[in-house]
């Protein structure tokens, strides 16, 4: 006798009813039997813990936590099941397998299921305050916490489809995504122990290491976020690198990323502005002034005072 | 004048009082439609009241919307967890959000705000979810005070903060290796502030951006409130180092009991604050003017507002805040003893419509409050409500004083009781890094008399006042034959200080 059986009494009982029949019936052990009764049964829409693709009926664990002490309860389900799942397929009568077998199948199944504790699949919490079609493919501005960046970051998206991360104590765009904007749900919804989650994918990374956008021999000062102003929808951000001030305007030009960076300066820029580019593998990247050499785009002092850089997903 | 001599022990049969208002009477709520277009998720994290008497609303997801005449209207957007907000005219305000103290402006004046000015962005920031600002109010110089909680030890820190991390014995590496669900501490404290200048008080100067630290020893100091005189209360969460939520009247350069905070302080050598003695912490630190007992008065006081005096019956000018978890307002009411602020906290506009979660209070119309709810997934609630007071007479406590043998009660009016009882216990709390405390050595109050003189009600304690005590006292029988029973008749009184020269060693 294979299995083990907690509930001896009447589950001996059992055994004694059940193998009367299969053992003179197949010569098998009754777990044996019980086993080909659930694989020429059961097994195509019932697995043990539901681990692979495509799930159809619940698992056996499952199946034991509704049913482990309610054999009578299994064998009716069995006979005439209902549906307890909306979008699940209809169960089939097992009546045919006899009530006899089916109750060798129940001994069977907490024999098999034994230390498996049924978890219940936590439903996926949906957002009650989700944008909208319509609202999301407005520009859009979001403060919140950002992965790869700092915490006082903030989330911009041109058409709710091509986004970036700008970062206010770097002062500078972080990265560029396509393919939506963020849920912030996994914040909002406690008490912000969570970042947003991206919605796309990012093409486009600023290199990690520099402090600023802009590298030239003087600008010595950690730049200095001063806030932003928003045009139809879309920021301008002010910072200053000790007494030069820039804006980085955010703008939608044909579904690209402009950001339109102008220099006011109370004292003379001296040599080249540098700003330092990132992985360019996946990045359309073009610029309005100046050139690319060794990762950065080079500027002169005169155009530093104002030039566009485009960004956009390789084709 | 009429006047009652009691002894509290004999069995008087407590005279009842026709006429006696109850909160639900002195107070209505009204509610207030949650916007629709658009759908906000209406958790509020700051409300004040425009110069024409519109509400303006800061909700959780960042929404800044105006509510007037019944509608609501978008005004900005896009906030990192605004928890409070200044009212500078009606087309700016200034908000704390958790990363910047911001003015909003409308410059164009279309009804819609379009300048965000950075006003203060270089407080550090771990990440941690619990590092919340609060405040954004405004004193006299035209600076801002911001109170920053610090972190909790339910979570580390982020990869990238914002301002140099303190070590004290744990890296940020290390700390970030925990963040979600965290399961070693690794050195860090059930509430930690390793960014600057979490668990104080700062003092923002708009102009230059910079800010001066004010005090500390804070651990989630929700309400930050500048009185009309001058004055700074700050309230602040039972937790570690918190026997119960207290109220502190903040003086500069002063640490007022939870350590995290310390590693902050110019010259700090000892090492982590937590891990010193709690006597040396004890010696340290400046006490709150009164305790807000957990589970009896409040469990996590919020905004403190300063009433106005007109528009609000006897409680004109009183302070008050809201709590998270207790559907009641407090108020406080101020004592001096041997030159030194205490007082006690009494159940304020406790309607039984009032619910949970008022974090955010502003004036509105003559004798209305706008509350503002939320929880962020804690205890509490959402939405707006209006609780408007009525000028329904009611015999209240106006003030409370300690005595050499017990309490003086000023009440508004005065009483006519034939038949005064007191119930009521006297204990102390555990300073101590466990989070909250049981009452230590709780003791049955007794009154060898009960006075009323018109106005005043004079409690001769059996057992002259005890300091480090705080004294829980229920009155009954209290009342006027033309105003009813008083309403508000439980008070916490917190005595640091007595006026005798019998000063046991109370914990608190």
């Amino acid at each position: 006798m294979k299995m083990k059986i907690s509930n001896r009494t009447s589950k001996y009982k059992l055994w004694l009813r059940v193998s009367v029949v299969s053992v003179v019936v197949t010569g098998y052990s009754l777990a044996e039997t019980a086993k080909k009764i659930f694989e020429q049964n059961c097994m195509a829409c019932h697995q043990v813990e539901n681990k692979k693709e495509p799930i159809v009926g619940p698992s056996l664990v499952e199946i034991t936590h509704l049913y482990k002490k309610n054999l009578a309860g299994f064998v009716k389900w069995s006979n005439s099941p209902s549906k307890k799942r909306k979008d699940a397929i209809q169960m089939p009568s097992m009546a045919h397998v006899g009530n006899e077998n089916l109750e060798a199948v129940h001994a069977w199944m907490l024999d098999v299921t034994k230390g498996k504790k049924f978890v219940p699949k936590k439903p996926k919490k949906v957002d009650p305050y989700a944008l909208n079609q319509n609202e999301s493919s407005q520009p859009r501005l979001q403060r919140i916490f950002m992965s790869d960046s700092s915490p006082a970051s903030i989330a911009v998206t041109i058409d709710g489809q091509h986004s970036l991360c700008w970062d206010t104590v770097s002062c500078r765009m972080r990265y560029v995504w396509k393919g939506g904007f963020i849920d912030g749900y996994p914040y909002w919804e406690r008490n912000g122990n969570a970042f947003a989650t991206l919605i796309g994918e990012v093409y486009y990374r600023a290199p990690k290491e520099q402090e600023s956008s802009l590298v030239n021999e003087k600008f010595k000062d950690t730049p200095k976020f001063k806030g932003y102003k928003m045009v139809d929808g879309l920021p301008i951000f002010y910072y200053s690198i000790g007494s030069h001030h820039v804006s980085e305007a955010i703008m939608n030009r044909d579904g690209n990323i402009v950001i339109r960076v102008k220099i006011q300066s109370d004292e003379t820029i001296e040599g080249s502005v540098r700003y330092p580019l990132g992985d360019l593998v996946k990045t359309q990247l073009k610029h309005s002034a100046g050139k690319i050499e060794n990762g950065a785009l080079v500027l002169t002092a005169k155009e530093a005072a104002g030039f566009e850089l485009t960004f956009n997903l390789k084709k | 004048m009429f006047k009652l001599f009691i002894v509290s022990l004999v069995a008087v049969n407590t005279l009842t009082f026709s006429a006696s208002a109850g909160w639900d009477d002195v107070c209505e709520v009204v509610e207030i439609p949650n916007p629709t277009n658009p759908r906000v998720d209406s958790q509020v994290g700051a409300v004040g009241t425009l110069p024409n008497g519109d509400i303006i609303t800061a909700f959780h997801r960042g929404e800044v919307m105006v509510f007037s005449k019944g509608k609501w209207k978008l005004w900005a957007s896009g906030l990192h967890e605004p928890l409070g907000m200044h009212v500078e005219n009606q087309h700016s305000i200034v908000v704390v959000q958790r990363s910047e103290l911001t003015r909003i402006s409308d410059t164009d004046k279309d009804g819609t705000a379009d300048s965000y000015e950075s006003l203060c962005n270089n407080w550090g920031m771990s990440g941690n979810y619990h590092e919340f600002a609060f405040g954004a109010s405004k004193a006299a110089d035209g600076d801002f005070y911001v109170a920053l909680g610090t972190a909790s030890s339910g979570a580390g820190v982020r990869k990238e903060i914002r301002g140099e991390w303190n070590a004290g014995g744990v890296s940020a590496e290390e700390t970030q290796k925990n963040f979600i669900n965290a399961t070693e501490r690794k050195g860090l404290q059930r509430m930690y502030g390793r960014v600057p200048h979490r668990g104080w008080v700062i003092k923002i100067n708009p102009k230059t951006g910079e800010y001066k630290p004010i005090a500390s020893g804070l651990r989630t100091p929700h309400g930050v409130c500048v009185t009309a005189k001058g004055d700074l209360y700050i309230n602040d969460n039972q937790g570690d180092w918190l026997g119960s939520s207290k109220l502190y009247k903040i003086e500069e350069g002063k640490f007022y009991g939870h350590p995290a905070s310390l590693i902050w302080t110019k010259g700090w050598d000892r090492g982590i604050p937590a891990n010193l003695k709690p006597s040396d912490l004890d010696a340290m630190r400046s006490k709150s003017v009164c305790f807000l007992p957990q589970g009896d008065l409040a469990n996590s006081p919020t905004q403190i507002l300063e009433l106005p005096k007109k528009g609000f019956g006897p409680y004109g000018g009183d302070l008050i805040m809201g709590d998270m978890n207790q559907p009641r307002l407090v108020r406080y009411l101020p004592d001096t003893v041997n030159g030194k602020e205490q007082g006690a906290g009494v159940a304020f506009l406790e309607h039984s419509k009032l619910g949970r979660g008022n974090a955010k209070i502003t004036v509105g119309e003559e004798g209305t409050l706008y509350i503002g709810k939320t929880h962020l997934s804690w205890a509490g609630d959402s939405g707006m409500i209006a609780l408007k007071y009525k000028d329904v007479p009611h015999l209240a406590i106006k003030q409370i004083k300690l005595t050499e043998k017990g309490f003086q009660l000023t009440l508004n009016e005065p009483a006519d009781a034939v038949g005064i009882t007191l119930d009521g216990t006297r204990y102390s709390l555990n300073y101590h890094r466990k989070y909250g405390s049981k009452k230590v050595n709780p003791t049955e109050l007794k009154a060898s008399s009960i006075e009323v003189n018109g106005k005043a009600v004079e409690i001769i304690l059996k057992t002259p006042p005890i300091a480090g005590q705080i004294y829980d006292i229920s009155l009954s029988g209290v009342g006027s034959k033309k105003s009813g029973e008083l309403l508000g008749h439980r008070f916490f009184y917190t005595a640091h200080q007595v006026l005798t020269q019998e000063e046991t060693a109370g914990v608190q």
